[in-house]
């Protein structure tokens, strides 16, 4: 597994811990209060450290974190980030449609390619990674080591 | 089982509430976060800034009142989160339980889906603690 | 409109409070019709342009509105009034008594002063928004709670918070309203 997947695959288990913490049922207001915010920092905090690290890597431009199509996290030169979220939405409902048409299973990731550029989105829990570089870049090759 | 609880019990519960409004002012660009009672009185506030309590609280009443006719009009039932954009900044506001709103004020430079996702996350926590607290 | 950096409506505030505070209650352009107007007219104004049809538009947030216009009006009344008190709470009380008689808000009377528990009662007699009124489920005098909530506040400077804990539209022949120093 190489370092990108590896930080997805921690982010994952966050994001489920949180998620599970939050299912709790329970008399004991105050100690889930207190558990499920500190659940969603350690989350919220290694999406941010991730977005921060990524764009460490040779070829990627920008990195953000969305959630509903609002900016939650960002690095690096991010184009017009209100666009970019309506973006980010646009796509998820149509590979949606495709989830449902071609049975693919719950939407991991989109990539659009254009002719100078490309942009990969990246599902997390409720948060969507976007991953901006030049259309040349390996991203795969680049993220596959931390550069930092 | 009976209504009226212990002072300590609503103490411990003042001070999670503290806890929320300062965890929702350590987010970038968070300003002020304020639980508003539904006569429009703050009841808590953190801030980072002078501001007439008075006035905010009455505003974000009738902002947000004025914002839940507005979805009822349009067949959208209730309103969830009133978010306004300014020139200099968001305040966003939910409602908690019986009347009690959460209100928080943020510089332009806040990322409005980190805020929202923090508010979102943190409403249901709020309505537990007020049911409870009621 | 804004003029000189002041709206209409504030231009003609200052009028009216200009007005109280000379004790001048004759009034230009009324030759015929006097300064008095017959007080289900305050009560269309208060119940329904202050009250069901703000409801209209806000919702819930209609209490808060009128609550926080009475305070207005109230901090305005405490602050011609604080200046001639020497801060001396049964004259300043005795003077908000006076004017709300001679505006005909209400009869003022203080009911409980707890200073060291930080609370006070006032009872408003004939209370002006609700005489008349029967039969609501809640006291609705928010704008006559709001109003006593500023005048309090502007003596102790200090924030308050008042609740009408009685209501003649109730029921309670009277209005009683509970302002906590907070």
């Amino acid at each position: 597994m190489h370092w990108f997947e590896s930080q997805l695959l921690t982010l994952h288990q966050l994001a489920e811990a949180y998620n599970f913490s939050q299912t709790q049922k329970g008399n004991d207001i105050l100690n889930m209060s207190e558990q499920g915010r500190q659940k969603r920092a350690a989350f919220i905090e290694a999406v941010q450290a991730l977005v921060n690290r990524v764009i460490d890597s040779s070829g990627v431009t920008a990195c953000a974190a969305y959630h509903d199509g609002l900016i939650l996290a960002q690095s690096g030169k991010t184009p017009d980030t209100d666009a970019l979220g309506a973006l980010i939405q646009e796509s998820i409902r149509v590979a949606q449609k495709g989830e449902a048409i071609l049975n693919l299973g719950a939407i991991q990731q989109i990539v659009i390619v254009g002719d100078l550029n490309k942009i990969a989105m990246i599902t997390v829990g409720p948060i969507t990674l976007c991953v901006l570089s030049p259309k040349q870049t390996n991203l795969a090759l680049s993220l596959s080591q931390y550069n930092g | 089982m009976s209504n009226i609880q212990s002072i300590e019990f609503r103490r411990s519960h003042s001070g999670e509430i503290d806890s929320i409004l300062r965890n929702l002012m350590s987010l970038q660009g968070v300003t002020a976060a304020a639980i508003v009672d539904s006569d429009g009185l703050v009841t808590h506030i953190h801030r980072d800034f002078e501001v007439n309590t008075d006035a905010l609280g009455a505003s974000v009443q009738i902002v947000f009142g004025a914002a839940s006719k507005a979805a009822r009009h349009v067949g959208h039932n209730l309103a969830n989160i009133v978010i306004c954009e300014n020139t200099e900044g968001y305040v966003l506001l939910a409602p908690i339980e019986a009347g009690f709103m959460l209100a928080l004020v943020t510089e332009r430079e806040a990322l409005l889906g980190r805020v929202r996702f923090e508010l979102k996350e943190t409403i249901p926590v709020l309505k537990k603690l007020f049911a409870s607290f009621l | 409109m804004i003029q000189n950096n002041r709206t209409d409506y504030q231009i003609a505030q200052q009028q009216i409070f200009d007005s109280i505070i000379s004790g001048e209650f004759g009034i230009e352009n009324r030759e015929d019709l006097g300064p008095m107007v017959p007080i289900r007219l305050f009560q269309v104004l208060r119940m329904v342009a202050m009250g069901s049809n703000v409801e209209d538009m806000l919702g819930n947030g209609a209490p808060a509105l009128v609550y926080h216009s009475g305070q207005g009006l109230g901090q305005a009344i405490g602050q011609i009034v604080v200046e001639k008190a020497n801060k001396d709470l049964e004259t300043y009380v005795g003077k908000i008594e006076q004017l709300c008689r001679h505006l005909s808000i209400g009869l003022l009377v203080p009911e409980k002063v707890d200073l060291s528990a930080g609370v006070l009662e006032l009872r408003v007699d004939e209370c002006v928004s609700c005489a008349g009124v029967h039969d609501v489920s809640a006291p609705i005098c928010h704008f006559e709670a709001g109003m006593v909530g500023g005048i309090v506040k502007t003596f102790f400077d200090r924030n308050v918070r008042a609740t009408e804990t009685k209501c003649n539209a109730v029921g309670d022949k009277t209005c009683l309203i509970r302002v906590d120093l907070l």
